[in-house]
């Protein structure tokens, strides 16, 4: 047994790759991983959870994100909770189903990890034209015996929304007992005219850990609004990949980010155009204190013959703190002449006019500085297409950043 | 016992000292102009009565109500009562102006042990007054100054003031970027607010704006150094000679 707990993880699951040199396993020196370090994991025994059965014995914890008239499938690390899940009255036009997760390897490091350690595959169909009102609820719960265990887990989610149908769904994080390590991957298509908005809550403690994968596609005329919103204090990267590959179709992948104590939160995109006139807009904002680290590495790439898309990606920072940092590197890779693409990144502290206006009038330093930070945030979360989400989602970042637990 | 009694005072900006030894008196009830001509050290003193950083006292005091002022922070002065109107009010993106005016004046009464006002309460409070300065409850939403033409960023300043009910309120250039119909506004704002347990530290370049709100006092500002101080018939006489009679002490 080395001391490097993540290279023994994927050669007991049997991943194929050169575990010996170090080669399956990202370091600093990839491009990729620059400025995600995953050190911190190494040294800690993590146990890959196999037992499926623990129907009844899980509740939620109450700290999490709950949803007023919604859909709840509860996934206990990473297997479905058919006690805790509504699968009994699902509305019209939307089916849920789990089963064994393919047995396949991928390429790269995070989906080696996410194959050797899914073992569940919960397939979500919504049927060609139907619009499903309530939000579908995935609650992500990790669960070990005791606050000591870590678990290393991977939920799978596949959701289809077919052509001309409409939901949302949300995604929240939580831990109810010990820590995990979460590989979790979802696969989203959305079919041809098909609406979706796709948001997602990371609140874990600091104990926790998560490098997730999105593979997203936006058909033809499809309409995407997805939103992540990252407060919690433990390691947390999201690599989102996002295919526009029909005409017309758009897609919002924007978040907002606050990290404090040693907390990491990356958020990496690849937006990909394939079709004409198609438009993506990622817009993301973070506040960093303490020694939070920050990353944001999103590219986009316009394959030739994409002609008249549109694409824009911004992305602005807050430090709080000298020792908080924030990596960004956005990047544009373009192949056909009639586009307009756009970047912007900017990074800074709190504006000491503003500050000062709002001391000036009475408002405690504190006070001001929180105030700012809020309103910095929510203009990320105010490009929730959906009222109800972005009311929810504000309130949160508002709890949290008033020293809450979300 | 005057209200504000700034002795002998002395301030640098980045290691250049503006203000050299000024020294001013204002009671409760009266309204001061401030005049001077551009660079003589105005709105520097408006920064260092805030408490703004940067604006460093190197000497000197400035009394308020009895208390020294210079050892407050600036959201201690403001709660104590003192007001600075900005010259160049500041956007705040993302920041209700109602919700802002309503945290600074809980401030205020927490920090005098005076109940919060709850969102029904303060919505009373404000709704009239911001009737009175013509300002539509759609400003009251948008964001603090976001968007704001210049007079509209004045009237806000005045609602503040109004809302926050200082002892002493300090109007820097209140009259710059204003066209006529909006300067009167403002100064009928300001005029509502007089009383005799408040007064007003009036900076402008400008004899105009002191049509609209008469003076007690004149002071000329040159050169850091309060160098004249007549009734508002100086400011008449500024406005016809100009301040080149004091320009040489400006240099």
């Amino acid at each position: 047994m080395t001391d490097n707990v993540l290279q023994d993880l994927l050669r007991q699951r049997g991943a194929p790759g050169r575990f010996d040199t170090g080669d399956a396993l990202p370091t600093r020196k990839a491009e990729q991983w620059k400025y995600t370090d995953l050190k911190r994991l190494e040294k800690i025994g993590w146990t890959v959870w196999l037992a499926e059965d623990v129907h009844g014995v899980v509740r939620p914890p109450e700290t999490g994100l709950e949803l007023d008239g919604a859909v709840d499938l509860v996934l206990v690390n990473g297997f479905l909770d058919r006690d805790l899940s509504a699968l009994d009255n699902l509305p019209t036009g939307l089916s849920v189903e789990a089963g064994p997760a393919a047995d396949a390897w991928g390429e790269g490091f995070t989906e080696r990890l996410s194959d050797a350690l899914a073992q569940e595959e919960l397939t979500i169909r919504v049927d060609p034209g139907r619009t499903v009102d309530a939000p579908i609820h995935i609650r992500h719960v990790t669960w070990g015996a005791d606050k000591d265990a870590a678990i290393a887990h991977a939920a799978r989610v596949t959701i289809t929304v077919g052509a001309g149908a409409e939901a949302c769904i949300v995604e929240s994080h939580v831990t109810a007992e010990g820590r995990g390590f979460s590989v979790p991957s979802l696969g989203v298509s959305l079919d041809r005219d098909a609406r979706l908005g796709l948001y997602t809550l990371l609140g874990e403690g600091a104990q926790s850990a998560q490098l997730a994968l999105s593979d997203i596609g936006v058909a033809e005329n499809a309409v995407l609004d997805s939103f992540i919103l990252s407060v919690g204090d433990g390691l947390s990267r999201r690599e989102t990949r996002l295919s526009m590959a029909g005409e017309r179709g758009e897609a919002a992948l924007s978040g907002s980010y606050f990290g404090a104590g040693d907390a990491v939160i990356d958020n990496t995109t690849f937006v990909t155009h394939s079709a004409e006139n198609a438009t993506s807009r990622q817009f993301f904002r973070g506040v960093l204190d303490d020694h939070a680290r920050g990353v944001f590495q999103g590219k986009v790439l316009v394959r030739e013959g994409a002609q008249g898309t549109d694409g824009q990606q911004q992305h602005k920072a807050l430090l709080l703190s000298r020792h908080a940092e924030v990596d960004a590197k956005p990047e544009l890779e373009i192949y056909a002449d009639d586009v307009q693409c756009a970047h912007g990144a900017t990074v800074g502290a709190i504006d000491a006019d503003q500050l000062f206006y709002m001391r000036a009038r009475g408002i405690p330093e504190d006070r001001a500085r929180a105030m700012l930070t809020e309103s910095f945030l929510i203009e990320a979360v105010e490009k929730i297409a959906r009222p109800a989400i972005r009311d929810t989602f504000r309130n949160v970042l508002s709890a949290r950043l008033n020293g809450e637990t979300a | 016992m005057s209200l504000l009694k700034i002795e002998n005072l002395t301030a640098e900006v980045d290691g250049k000292e503006i203000l050299k030894g000024l020294s001013l008196e204002l009671n409760a009830g009266e309204v001061h102009a401030i005049m001077g001509p551009n660079g003589s050290g105005k709105s520097t003193l408006s920064y260092v009565l805030a408490g703004r950083d940067g604006y460093e006292v190197t000497g000197g005091s400035v009394t308020y109500d009895g208390k020294d002022l210079l050892a407050m922070a600036p959201e201690e002065r403001a709660c104590e009562g003192v007001f600075l109107a900005f010259q160049y009010p500041v956007e705040l993106p993302g920041v209700a102006n109602t919700t802002f005016l309503k945290h600074a004046l809980n401030a205020r009464r927490k920090y005098r042990g005076e109940p919060e006002l709850d969102a029904l309460e303060f919505v009373k409070a404000v709704r009239g007054k911001a009737k009175e300065l013509n300002m539509p409850d759609d400003m009251l939403k948008r964001p603090v100054n976001v968007g704001f033409s210049g007079g509209e960023k004045k009237r806000n300043e005045t609602l503040q003031m109004a809302v926050l009910e200082p002892t002493l309120a300090i109007l820097d250039e209140t009259d710059s970027g204003l066209d006529i119909d909006a300067l009167k506004l403002v100064s009928e704002g300001v005029n509502a607010l007089r009383k005799p347990d408040r007064a007003f530290l009036v900076i402008t370049h400008y004899q105009r704006l002191l049509d609209y709100i008469v003076p007690d006092k004149v002071h000329v500002l040159s050169g850091g150094k309060i160098v004249k101080t007549g009734d508002k018939n100086l400011a008449l006489e500024l406005e016809k000679t100009g301040y080149a009679e004091f320009s040489g002490e400006a240099a």
